[in-house]
Order: structure tokens, then sequence, then C-alpha cells
């Protein structure tokens, strides 16, 4: 059974970023159907998340092996220990039916299409013409759909709705293909659906009272009663955590609140007052802010493809909701809680560390354990295989004369057109992992010092990432309360481990799934000796 | 060509001129089977010695760093491989057994040859060669095999000396 994931408007689409990235250094488990709701199609912020999706299809499609042996030193021991297999890491969350079913919401928007057009203004009476009027300025009726609602709440609730209903049918367009998938689950038992969006802008907040309201506007034959009561709903509402440069006079009377960043507290406020009236049909709602909004944007784009922000911790926290709610062991239909998490501790702010990241309720012992140790191991895996190794496996082949190689990937080979295009998939999706952390570092400011040494981050030549592959967690921390056992020879410590790494047999036909799976095992137990993690 | 490069070939012709013309004075009678044992006894000894030289090379070997970008160390291991031994069979043999005969004087009772004698009648014979080659022979499999072998688990470059073709 999959758990779903709807990300609205462009917040929605930066939070599904991070929760994507969870979900390839494997903190997150099980399939999942992912669906970014946006009406501006070509909005930066969910073209990101599309291209990311690709890249992350092509590496799961490259089979990891599974339940691999390593062969004992003495050969007639292996039949009576057998070792204990290490089970793929990475990538192994199966979104959206490996990237069968589309990702991003396919609704056709003309930059010609109006507000009047969606509530067929001029067909109305002149009674209901009038009605109208009382809540809708003519800015709002003449606004073109073609980027988005713009921040006006009030026309993206209607809007929304309108252009959900209507792709409710359509073959391709994402909806379709969602609410197939989640219906068939229901029939099975119970279904979680997560909502991630702004409250303060105009698809998100449009949004997130409209979903379950979509599925609740269901027929009984398409949803019935007894499966609807298996439905959960939980939702990651997120207030004001970032600002961006205010729009020019002439630009801001026709752009909504959620377009002047200075005004997304107000927004907030006014939405919060009204899903305290009329809550939305969540069970679960994970309020999430931040104290200090670190600029995201340096331009004011209302929408279209230049509204790319830059990522925030917040987004992190959002994602980390995601996986709190998935975990629950169990929700009732008619339960309604609120989480909120903060990083003060006896009144001392301590900022944004591996102690204060919100790993929810759960309480699942080692839960926050699993999440450092995973998202450390995996941030090394990319290091080095983006900054270090990338290159060289694709212009020199310098794999070939490895043990590595030799050892374990027999009749397989790295050489190859499909080889090469997974290899630069991944090369990319760590690219942008690496990007998205250097955001993360410079939107956060000081709340996020200590979650990394982002100095190690911003290291381009081979030479110093090879001294600082051993050093990405800020000295002086739990997780490094002092220098690390391979502070200068981490890259010669991973390669010694992975070259010493052999498999009785490959136990997959993929070569780039068997690299991701040795490079992983070897930094995974690299990370392990250099902070002094316990032996599993 | 190079000033230095003349001076050593000026060097070996002074040298080869030097034991031509002090062999063509040897007037003394060799016990051929007295020399033939020492150059046995040699080959032996030196066999040992490059094995256990070999055993020390391969431990140094396996402890090669992995440099950034590289995956191994092969590349290294074989051009450090090849400046070892170069000095070791080629000038520390032959050298080493012209000292070694000029104290021990293996050319039959009452002999004392001289240096000279001794470079033409020992280092310039052909079992001097075929020691160099077994030295050669020796130290290669002991690097080979207890880089691939015996610290095959813990070294950094198994497979530069007795390699392994992927199937």
């Amino acid at each position: 059974m999959a758990n779903y994931y709807i990300g609205i408007g462009g917040t929605g689409a930066r939070c599904a970023e991070a929760y994507i990235y969870l979900a390839a250094a494997g903190i997150i488990k099980g399939d999942l159907q992912l669906l970014i709701i946006d009406p501006d199609a070509n909005n930066g912020n969910s073209s990101a998340v599309e291209n990311l999706l690709t890249y992350y299809t092509t590496i799961h499609r490259e089979r990891q092996p599974r339940n691999p042996n390593a062969p004992r030193a003495l050969k007639f021991l292996s039949s009576i220990l057998p070792s204990k297999p290490r089970e793929p890491v990475l990538f192994q969350v199966d979104i959206n039916n490996d990237g069968a079913v589309p990702g991003l919401w396919n609704m056709p928007q003309t930059n010609e299409r109006q507000f009047i057009d969606v509530v067929e203004y001029a067909a109305c009476s002149q009674k209901l013409k009038s009605f109208i009027d009382l809540f809708y300025q003519t800015e709002d009726l003449d606004m073109r759909l073609g980027v988005g609602y713009q921040g006006r709440t009030n026309v993206g609730a209607v809007a929304l709705k309108e252009d959900l209903e209507e792709t409710r049918d359509r073959e391709r367009g994402g909806l379709r293909e969602f609410l197939v998938a989640l219906t068939r689950d229901l029939q099975n038992g119970e279904a979680r659906v997560f909502v991630t969006g702004s409250v303060f802008g105009g698809t998100g907040a449009a949004g997130i009272p409209t979903l379950p309201a979509l599925l609740k506007g269901l027929g009984e034959q398409d949803l019935p009663a007894n499966q609807r009561a298996n439905l959960r709903w939980g939702c990651a509402m997120m207030g004001p955590y970032f600002i961006f440069p205010r729009p020019n006079s002439t630009e801001a009377a026709h752009l909504g609140l959620g377009t002047d960043s200075t005004l997304h507290p107000i927004a907030t406020q006014a939405a919060l007052m009204h899903y305290a009236h009329t809550p939305p049909a969540y069970q679960h709602v994970y309020l999430i802010g931040a104290p200090f909004r670190g600029q995201t944007n340096d331009a004011n784009h209302p929408g279209g493809s230049d509204q790319r922000n830059q990522p925030h911790y917040a987004e992190l926290a959002a994602a980390l909701a995601a996986w709190d709610f998935f975990g629950l062991q169990s929700t009732d239909q008619e339960e309604r809680k609120l989480h909120f998490a903060d990083t003060h501790d006896n009144g001392i702010d301590r900022g944004v560390t591996w102690e204060t990241l919100p790993v929810g309720v759960v309480g699942a012992p080692g839960r926050r354990g699993e999440l450092t140790q995973k998202l450390i191991a995996f941030t090394t895996f990319v290091y080095v295989y983006r900054n270090i190794l990338h290159n060289e496996f694709i212009t020199n082949q310098s794999y070939r004369d490895s043990d590595m190689y030799k050892d374990n990937f027999g009749t397989l080979s790295l050489e190859g057109y499909a080889q090469e295009q997974s290899l630069i998939a991944l090369n990319a999706f760590c690219d942008n992992y690496l990007s998205w952390l250097r955001g993360i570092s410079q939107t956060g400011g000081d709340a996020v010092r200590t979650l990394f040494n982002w100095e190690a981050f911003e290291a381009r030549d081979v030479a110093s990432c090879e001294l600082l592959v051993g050093n990405l967690i800020r000295l002086g921390t739990p997780e490094a309360p002092r220098l690390p056992n391979y502070s200068r020879s981490g890259y010669q410590r991973i390669m010694e481990i992975l070259n010493r790494t052999k498999l009785d047999s490959p136990q997959t036909q993929s070569p780039v799934g068997l690299l991701i799976y040795l490079l992983y095992a070897a930094v995974y137990e690299f990370c392990r000796q250099n902070y002094g993690w316990p032996k599993k | 060509m190079r000033s230095n490069v003349k001076r050593a070939f000026m060097l070996i012709g002074l040298l080869l001129l030097c034991t031509w013309s002090s062999g063509c004075q040897l007037q003394i009678v060799i016990e051929e089977s007295v020399l033939q044992n020492w150059f046995l006894s040699r080959l032996g000894w030196y066999a040992l010695v490059s094995f256990l030289v070999g055993v020390v090379a391969a431990n140094q070997l396996c402890r090669l760093p992995i440099r950034a970008p590289l995956l191994d160390c092969i590349t290294v291991a074989r051009k450090r491989f090849v400046f070892w031994i170069v000095p070791l069979a080629l000038l520390l043999v032959p050298f080493s057994l012209w000292v070694d005969a000029l104290i021990t004087q293996p050319f039959g009772e009452g002999n004392q040859l001289n240096p000279g004698n001794v470079f033409y009648l020992v280092t310039l014979d052909w079992r001097t060669l075929a020691i160099m080659a077994a030295v050669v022979l020796v130290f290669y499999l002991s690097v080979g095999v207890f880089t691939r072998g015996f610290f095959g688990r813990r070294c950094n470059c198994k497979y530069a000396f007795i390699p392994k073709f992927k199937s």
C-alpha cells in the first residue's frame, strides 16, 4: 500500500523536494504516490521537482542487489553461519509507479484564461453577477490565471476547485491516476494522504481545504462510504518562513496579499482564523514556520519559471512531518491533532540541530538516530560521488582497475550509453541535493549553523573535497564532539572499504544499481567508523 | 647526447677495459667447482633475501593511499615496484656479489684476486645475471603473492602484480 503526498503551489513543491531527498536517503519507506498541484504549469519550483523526479526514477530503476551475502573468509563457514545481508537503502521508494504516473498536475492553462471565464461571469444572471461582485474586485475577475493565483486566495479557492474537478477524469492529468491508485488502496484498508502548502499564499491556501472537499465530493460509485472511512488526512500548513523583495508599485496593484512577504503573517492569521472556524478535514495538522525569515529569492516573481525559491529548513521540517504522519501506528477518523515543535530548551533557542529537528511523536526509540545517521551517510555519499568520482567515471573510467569493480561486477559493465545516462542522472540528483543543502545554509542563517560543516559544501576542487569528506559535520556538536577518526584521510578510507567489499554475486543486472549499493555500503561503514556510531 | 649520459658510457667503457686488461694478465688457476658452489649458495641466499625484501615491499605497497579522484592505487604501486627493482636487481646484486667475492675469495685454495679480477670473474659472469634474474623473479612473486593473498584483505593494490581479469 502506498503513501500519498500532495504538494500544493510553489511552497508545496518545495516541501515535496525535501521529501524526495528523504526518500532517496532511505529515511522514507514504502511506495509513494506524489502529486504537485500547481495551476502555474511553468512555475520554477514545480518544474524543479519534476526534473528531480525524473532523475530519481532513472536511478530507482537501476535495481540494487537484494539480500546480497558477503563471502566469509572460510568458505565452509558460509553454510553454517550465513553473513547478515545488508538491504539496499538509497533510492528504494517507488515513486509514482516508477515514473509511470505523472507527478505534476497537468491543467492546460492558457495565459489568456481569466477568472471571469472560470466563474462563467458573462453567462450569470444579473442577480448572481451582483452577488459575485460583492466578493471580487474587477482586478480579481480580470486576473489571468497563466501564472497561478498570484497570492489571491479568494480567486484560487474557487478556480482551483473548478480546475481540479474538471481534470478529475482526464487521462495523464495526474489527478485521475492519483485518485485511481488511492481508491484502489482504500479497498484494501487504510490509506493516508498528506498535503503540504502555504497558508499565506494563493494556491496553497486555496488548496489546503479544497482537497479533502474534492474527495468528499466524489460520488458513492467512485468512493463508497466504507472505503471513505479508511481515508486519513495529514497536512503541513506552512506559515511564514521566507521573504522576498516587495513588488514595485505598478505591479503591486494587480497582485494579491501573498506576493508581498511582509503581509504573510497577516495573511496566515486570517487563514488560520478561517480554518479555526471551519476546520478542513485533516486528522493531523503540522503547523510549520520559522522565527527568522530568510530571503529565498532575489526578485519578486508572483509566478512563472523565475519563481524558483531557495530552499529553507522549514521545508525539511514539513518533509519530516510527512514522515511522522505516515509512520503513525494508527489514526482514528475522528481524531484531530495539531502538531508543532520549536527549538527552544529552557528558554534558550538552540537553533536547528540534529537534536532539535522535529522527528515527530511516534516515539519509536532510535528514530532521531536513524534520521541523523541516514542523512549524514547520504550526504557523504552524494558528496563523494558528485564532487570526486563522477567526472572520473564518465571521462576516464578509472574504476576499471579497482578491486571493487573486478571483485563484484563479473560480466556487468559500467560502460555503455544506458549506464552513462544513469550515472549522469545520479550526478544531477546529487548536484541538486548539494545545492539544496547550500540553499538551506544560506536562508537558514545562524539557525542552521551547527547542522553541517557548511564550509565543506563550498569546496569545488577535488583536492579540497578529498580533505573535507570526513569533516561534513561541524566539530564540537554531539555528532562530532571531537576530531573525526578520518578527518584527514576520509576519501582514502572510503575507497579502502569500498575496494574490500565483496559480494558472493552481483544479484542484480544493473551495474549502476550495484555501484550505488557498494558505494553506499562503504560510505555508511566509513561514517560509522569516522563518527563513532555504534555497530548494528 | 647529454653530458652525464656520455660520462656514464665512458665510465662503463673504462671499467670494461680495466677488467679486460686485468683478465689478460690473470695467470692463476681458478677452481671452477669452488666458484660454482659459491654461486649456487649465493643463489639460495639471494633468493631468500629477495623473498624477505619482497614481503616488506608488499607490506609497504599495501599501505599506499588511494588519492582522489582515483578508486585505486595500482599505477602508483607498479611505478614504485619498478623504482625498487632497478636498484635492487641491477645495481645492488652485482655490487654485493663483487664485495662478497672480494671478501670470501671463492677461487680455490690460496688464490687472492684483486678487485678488477674479481669484477671480471664474478660480476661479469653469466651466473651473476642468473642470480639477478632470480632476484627479480622471487621479488616479483613475493610482492605479487603477498599483495594478492596474505595482505590482500587490507591491501589497496591487491591486483597490481598478479592481475585479475574481469570475466
